[in-house]
Order: C-alpha cells, then sequence, then structure tokens
C-alpha cells in the first residue's frame, strides 16, 4: 500500500506520516502556548506543495480540533473564562469581517501584498521581541530573587485608556475590572488583522490578552483556545462554500496528530513557568518571522507561482 | 488497446487509407499504431501515481517520440518582482492555451533538442501555442514562457525526456517495436488525455500515431470532491462536526488515561 495519501480538494497527494508528525507538531505548539498555530502550519504545508488557499482553510479546520481538545483539557483544569471569551470572540467575528472588505478593496488597487507581508513582519517583530524581552527580564528577576514585584513609574498609557472606558464589569475569573469595551475592541483588532493575514491571529491575540486585558497566564491560553475553536468553525464553513478550499482528507490527517498533540502541550505547559513559556513563544515567533524576512529578501526560485500565495 | 481498435470502421479501413494516403500524399499522416495500459487511471484514497506503458511500432530505420498532452485550460498565476528591495506578487498573469500536463519522449536527444524551434513537439512548438495576459505590460512574453515551464516542471506536470522512448526490431523485420514508460505524477487532474507517437526520419514526421488514457477520482476522493462542489455548505458543517468531536475525542482520551493512571497509583 502507499503511504500517498491522496488529497482531492487539494489535487496532490501527500505522505501520511508527514501529515500526521506536522499536526502533532503544531498541535504540541497549540496546546502548549494556547495558539491555533496557524501561524506555523500554512507555510508548513505551502511547503509540502499544498496549493496556499487549501492550506489556509483546510488550516483553519484543523485549528478547530486543535484548540477543541485543547480548550477542553483547559476547561477541565479550570483555566477557560467564558464571559471574557464570549467578549473576545464577539469582537473578533465582527474585526474580521472588516478585515475581509479591506483585503478586497486593496486587492483591487493592487496593494493587498505589499499590506499583508509587512503586517505580517512588523507584528511578529514587535510581538515576538516584546515577548522575549519581558520574560527574559522577568526570568533574570526571579534568578535574583529579588523581592522587587513592580518598577516604579505609575500605570501605562494603555492601561489608564482601558481605564477610562464606560460601564467597566469585574471579570470574576480573571479578577480584573474593565469595560468589556476592551476585550471587544482587542478581539476586534485581532480578527481583522487575522483576516488580512488569513490567520486565526492567537500569537498577537495571547500577548494582547496577558499585557492589555492583565489575564492570569494560565486563563490567557485556554480562554484563547476557546475563541479560537468557534472563529475556526466559522471560517472553515465560509471557506467550504465560497472558495470549496476546505480538504477534509488533510485536515483530518492533521487534527489527528493535532488533536493528540495538544493535550501533550497543555500537559507540558504547566511543568513549564509562565516566563519559560512565554520565552519559549517568543524565540517560535521570531524564527518564523526571521523565516518570512528571508523569503522576502532573498531571490524567489520561481518568478510565476500559484495565485493565492501571500 | 488503443482507441483504434473501438472503431471497427477504422480498423478495417485503416490499411486501405493509409494505401491510399501513401501514394497521394508522401509522407503518410496517419499509420502505425500506439497503445498505452492501462487506458484507466483510478486516483483512490493512497495515490502515488501511476506508470503507463507505451508501445507501438514505427517503420524501421524511423526514430520515435512520444507526445502526451492534456486538455488546455486557462491558468491564473502570480508574477514576482522587487518594490523597495522586497520580493512580492507584482501583479496576475493569465495563461491561455498551456495543457494541464505536457510530456515529450524521444529514442534520440536530438529529437527534442530545444536549439531547433521548428520541430512539431517539444517546448518549441509549446510556445507558439501558449500565450499570456498581463496587468503588468513591462512583463516580456519571453521570461514569462521561460518561467512558466520551471513551475510546471518543477510540479512535475510537464518534462522532456531524450533517450527515454527504446526502439526494439520486429520479428518480421519491417518495423521496429517502440517502447517507454510514464510516470503519472500524482498532481495529475481528472480527465482525457492523448499520447501521440510520431514516426520521425531527420526530424520530419512520417506517421502519427494517437491513442487516449482516461484520469477518473474513485471511492473517498470521488465522494468528497462531489461532496464539497454539490452541497457545500453540507461538507462545510461535517468539516467542523467532524474536527469538535476529533478535539472532544482526545480529550476525552487523555482523561480517562489519567483517571486510569491515578487509580493504579491508588491501589499501589
Amino acid at each position: 500500500m502507499s503511504w500517498e495519501l491522496y488529497l482531492p480538494i487539494a489535487r496532490h497527494s501527500a505522505n501520511v506520516i508527514m501529515l500526521l508528525g506536522m499536526g502533532g507538531f503544531v498541535g504540541f505548539i497549540s496546546g502548549m502556548f494556547g495558539v491555533g498555530g496557524g501561524f506555523l502550519m500554512t507555510p508548513m504545508l505551502i511547503m509540502a506543495g499544498i496549493p496556499p488557499v487549501v492550506a489556509a482553510a483546510s488550516d483553519s479546520n484543523q485549528i478547530v480540533a486543535a484548540a477543541t481538545s485543547g480548550a477542553y483539557a483547559h476547561h477541565r483544569m479550570g483555566n477557560v473564562d467564558l464571559k471574557m471569551g464570549c467578549i473576545l470572540l464577539l469582537g473578533n467575528w465582527g474585526g474580521g469581517t472588516l478585515g475581509v472588505e479591506i483585503i478586497k478593496i486593496l486587492r483591487a488597487s493592487g496593494g493587498a501584498d505589499l499590506l499583508i507581508k509587512s503586517t505580517y513582519v512588523v507584528l511578529l517583530a514587535i510581538v515576538g521581541t516584546l515577548m522575549l524581552v519581558e520574560s527574559l527580564r522577568s526570568i533574570r528577576r526571579s534568578a535574583s530573587q529579588s523581592n522587587e514585584v513592580e518598577p516604579a513609574g505609575g500605570t501605562p498609557l494603555y492601561l489608564r485608556w482601558g481605564q477610562a472606558m464606560p460601564w467597566a464589569m469585574h471579570f470574576e475569573k480573571s479578577d480584573v475590572t474593565i469595560s468589556p469595551m476592551l476585550p471587544f475592541l482587542v478581539g476586534a483588532f485581532v480578527g481583522m488583522i487575522g483576516s488580512i493575514m488569513g490567520l486565526g491571529g492567537g500569537f498577537i491575540m495571547v500577548p494582547l490578552m496577558y499585557y492589555l486585558l492583565r489575564m492570569p497566564m494560565y486563563l490567557v491560553v485556554g480562554t484563547n483556545l476557546f475563541q479560537e475553536a468557534f472563529l475556526c468553525a466559522n471560517v472553515t464553513v465560509l471557506q467550504a462554500v465560497a472558495n470549496h478550499a476546505v480538504d477534509l482528507v488533510l485536515a483530518v490527517s492533521l487534527l489527528v496528530g493535532s488533536s493528540l498533540g495538544a493535550q501533550v502541550g497543555a500537559r507540558a505547559s504547566r511543568r513549564l513557568h509562565a516566563d519559560q513559556l512565554r520565552l519559549l513563544l517568543a524565540v517560535i515567533i521570531l524564527l518564523v518571522m526571521a523565516k518570512i524576512m528571508l523569503g522576502l529578501i532573498l531571490p524567489p526560485r520561481f518568478m510565476l507561482d500559484v495565485k493565492g500565495v501571500h | 488497446m488503443g482507441r483504434n481498435k473501438n472503431r471497427p470502421f477504422l480498423k478495417f479501413h485503416m490499411p486501405a487509407l493509409a494505401l491510399l494516403l501513401g501514394v497521394f500524399l508522401l509522407p503518410a499522416t496517419c499509420a502505425g499504431s500506439v497503445e498505452v495500459a492501462p487506458e484507466r487511471v483510478g486516483i483512490g484514497a493512497f495515490f502515488g501515481g501511476a506508470r503507463l506503458t507505451v508501445t507501438g511500432e514505427v517503420p524501421q530505420g524511423a526514430q520515435a517520440v512520444i507526445e502526451v498532452v492534456g486538455r488546455t485550460a486557462e491558468q491564473d498565476l502570480m508574477r514576482k518582482g522587487r518594490h523597495w528591495d522586497i520580493w512580492m506578487n507584482v501583479g496576475e498573469v493569465d495563461v491561455f492555451g498551456a495543457p494541464r500536463l505536457y510530456y515529450v519522449l524521444s529514442s534520440s536527444p536530438q529529437l527534442i533538442s530545444t536549439a531547433n524551434a521548428n520541430l512539431p513537439w517539444g517546448y518549441s512548438a509549446l510556445r507558439k501555442e501558449i500565450s499570456f495576459r498581463s496587468d503588468n505590460e513591462k512583463l516580456e512574453a519571453g521570461t514569462l514562457f521561460e518561467e512558466f515551464i520551471k513551475l510546471k516542471e518543477s510540479q512535475g506536470l510537464y518534462g522532456v525526456f531524450p533517450d527515454a522512448v527504446t526502439l526494439s526490431s520486429a520479428p518480421a523485420g519491417t518495423e521496429s517495436l517502440v517502447h517507454a514508460v510514464i510516470s503519472v505524477p500524482t498532481r495529475i487532474t481528472p480527465g482525457d488525455y492523448q499520447i501521440c507517437l510520431f514516426a520521425v526520419k531527420g526530424v520530419q514526421s512520417t506517421s502519427t500515431s494517437c491513442v487516449s488514457f482516461h484520469v477518473t477520482l474513485v471511492g473517498l476522493p470521488a465522494f468528497l470532491s462531489s461532496l464539497a462542489q454539490s452541497h457545500a455548505v453540507l461538507y462545510g458543517l461535517l468539516a467542523v462536526a467532524i474536527a469538535v468531536m476529533a478535539g472532544f475525542l482526545s480529550g476525552l482520551l487523555f482523561k480517562r488515561k489519567k483517571i486510569l493512571g491515578s487509580q493504579q497509583k491508588d491501589q499501589c
């Protein structure tokens, strides 16, 4: 029997062991850091020869499984803030719709590709660097066993804006009192960026939930997976209807690996300190950013490419 | 079994027809025979490509060229370019008249040399058939053709294979037997494909014979492809339902494993 599994929508065969391995690796990352893993999986699938549109759409489908598995595991451990997750999800849907319209306008004017690529690099660089610096500082602080909790200097500007917003409410689980507008706007921003870049946007959502919404790291991971499962389920149906781009065989192969990987990742995350988790995620984000940067700088192998490649 | 065997009229009248054409239109334009096995390629759940065996006959002393051609279809591609020292997609390119699959095999390397632009087969012939339309007028068509071929060759859909056709003497001694093996890539799309055998003397084709093979989806790929096209909403919901169930199932499996593990610990 051939190990080459035929993908009827991608119209191409791929090695079944490779697909299971890719799913397992990304699922592990997903369960460990609470990100969907789209920023890793889609480029990996394109490198494996899957058409980009099919890669992105099928990846959304497998994220549903990884996020459901991860969110379920975190929910059992009490790591999901459902109230916060629902508000983020509402914002995400609104922002996602806005992002699709922006991309339509930019595609018509020919500026979409530049926007997508520059947004990718800039965001990954900012998020990765901030997380790296912050986690290193935090690890050094705990290593020196200093008792200084917060450096003097008052409340940051973005927090003061957040506190100034109306209808402040208390989120018991996260133990924060903020306006629901803040998580809604965070969700809308990530949804917009995510739909422009064709991703779930978990790698932006996670730092924003931690730094801007001031949620504890253990809740950030579970809550993000919760809202990402719903978001990607919506994207899967839309992609299946609008583009016929969801390859069920590809998605199932990936999700078998990713569902198991997510469970292992969720358990591994409990063995690591929050600062170590952030440091690892920062390194992964910066590596992905460096890979995309090289792709922008080095001359491509082919001057023509299949439509749909960012 | 070749396509000609499905046509009794041609089978019984071909020798007379060939003789007639041979007398009045030298060299002959339709003679000899070619067969392909298998004639149907089924793409099932596991598909690592297929191997087709092409056999035929050419007059003794003639060389052989085999051309494998798929149906033409408009293709939309993106053109890469450099803006502000960054490589990116700079515009769309529509490709017309390009076959989905194109292979040319020969018994001698000179027969498919790209140096000879007048050959009726190979990339030089293909260049005359393919046209490009781009929203960027600055792009040169010559470069686009070369880049298009490079892309297709990387996908395994186009190829030039010198010396891939073997010739051997027939027992009767008047004709040479032709044999070639074609590897069908996994990216091949369902549909009809044509294989033509050219008998060549010098660089002129003296006879041509064609046969076709059919590629079709079977089993699970056929079912899913049809469902995705005809019932897209149902297909999308099914995809989500499977993903959610898989997510919960793996969660339950791990939970069960953990409970069993803790029970064993308690017993110890």
